[in-house]
């Protein structure tokens, strides 16, 4: 009896594995999780930071999310026309309320507020990450400094084109030139390149500093560390570029 | 009752305040079926872990396989369960370490996380674990020595 119920809990554990990786992904499942969980985390931000006795700067943080990502936009406009068919975005503020393990947060913006997968999040310093899942009132956040995270990058000065990937454990990231004799000094900015629509990440958001060079004789790219623009380890608020909808 | 809040709650403990530490942090979730299954036996410990491994899988911002961690600990709750009627503390102590260890090596066995990015944490959360596992070890083997004999018998 007794081995029967442990076989029968093991087994619903290799189903559920099975199910969710090789035959249809349980998103449902994953949808009630991040209401129940994603609501809780939500409430007790929201509680810590009553504390601080902010609550009338969430008027002024919303106002400059907005701001900023306005800025943005016009910013993108100015150097090179957007694509037909791409609409303007906005930005939404949103708190990281869960930190995962690894290189994950969790925002307490969701479905509900425009949020989908696959757009910027970043902060006043820089480029924070994009969003993975998005339930209906959190999204989960992959960090810049994920080991699977790759952003294409332009030098701020130079205009040389790169790609940035995360580092695991160290809280840095490892830069790539495409060109392997690119001009590169330590202190150099390094800033999003933009990709298609502005998803995953719009362009000209700084990323961080070089603050080592690698040298590696014959390689077929120019490497360097850099040193995050976002303190990625203590994040408050961020903003999260949603698309605007088609109206 | 107070078992199983401290199933579900253990997730949202995790997210909400260990993972931000940044000298890390041990892990919760296998903390508390380490608990259960130390108190309980195999069986409720193999039910702990399915619950709470489910329960963890879900909560935001993990976004691995759902039943990863589900299968990781409802294995190290059996295990414990069944080690623990004899040496408790050795159990726990064991159980507590297993628990992250297969959660990493189920991640990386399924590919949700590259192998490098899966260790990289891992000596910190082991160092935490190991310390905590057997506290656990022996609060449990302090308070219940009664139940224990009985179980063993």
């Amino acid at each position: 009896m007794r081995r029967t119920f442990v076989l029968l809990l093991l087994g619903t554990a290799v189903l559920l594995v099975v199910t969710d990786r090789w035959l249809l992904p349980l998103t449902s499942l994953r949808a009630a999780g991040a209401a129940v969980y994603g609501a809780a985390e939500g409430a007790a931000g929201t509680v810590t930071r009553s504390f601080g006795g902010d609550g009338r700067l969430r008027e002024l943080e919303l106002e400059n999310a907005a701001l900023r990502a306005e800025l943005l936009s016009t910013g993108a406009r100015s150097v090179s026309a957007p694509p037909r068919g791409v609409s303007a975005s906005r930005g939404v503020a949103a708190y990281v309320v869960g930190f995962g393990r690894g290189q994950r947060v969790t925002v307490d913006a969701g479905s509900g507020s425009g949020v989908v997968r696959d757009v910027t999040v970043l902060n006043a310093d820089g480029l924070v990450g994009k969003v993975t899942w998005a339930g209906a009132g959190t999204a989960s956040v992959s960090l810049i400094t994920d080991a699977a995270s790759s952003v294409g990058v332009r030098m701020a000065g130079s205009g040389e084109l790169g790609v940035v990937t995360g580092l695991p454990g160290e809280g840095l990231l490892r830069l790539s030139l495409f060109d392997p004799d690119a001009p590169l000094r330590a202190g150099d900015q390094v800033e999003t390149l933009g990709s298609a629509g502005g998803r995953p990440y719009v362009a000209g958001v700084p990323v961080g500093a070089v603050t080592t060079i690698e040298r590696v004789p014959g390689a077929a790219t120019r490497t360097a560390l850099v040193r995050p623009a976002a303190r990625l380890s203590a994040l408050g608020l961020v903003t999260v570029i949603v698309p605007e909808p088609e109206r | 009752m107070g078992l199983v809040m401290l199933v579900l709650a253990a997730p949202l403990l995790q997210v909400l305040l260990v993972n931000r530490s940044p000298w890390g942090g041990p892990d919760l979730v296998a903390l508390a079926v380490v608990w259960l299954a130390v108190a309980r036996g195999p069986v409720w410990g193999c039910a702990a872990g399915l619950a709470a491994g489910l329960a963890a899988d879900v909560t935001p911002p993990a976004d691995g396989t759902v039943g990863r961690a589900a299968l990781a600990l409802s294995v190290t709750g059996l295990l414990v369960g069944w080690w623990s009627g004899s040496r408790p503390l050795v159990a726990a102590g064991a159980g507590a370490l297993l628990g992250p260890l297969l959660q990493s090596a189920a991640a990386v066995a399924l590919g949700d996380e590259p192998w490098r990015a899966a260790v990289a944490g891992l000596p910190l959360t082991l160092a935490w674990m190991v310390g905590l596992g057997v506290a656990v070890g022996a609060v449990l083997a302090r308070r219940h020595p009664a139940e224990r004999v009985m179980r063993r018998v």
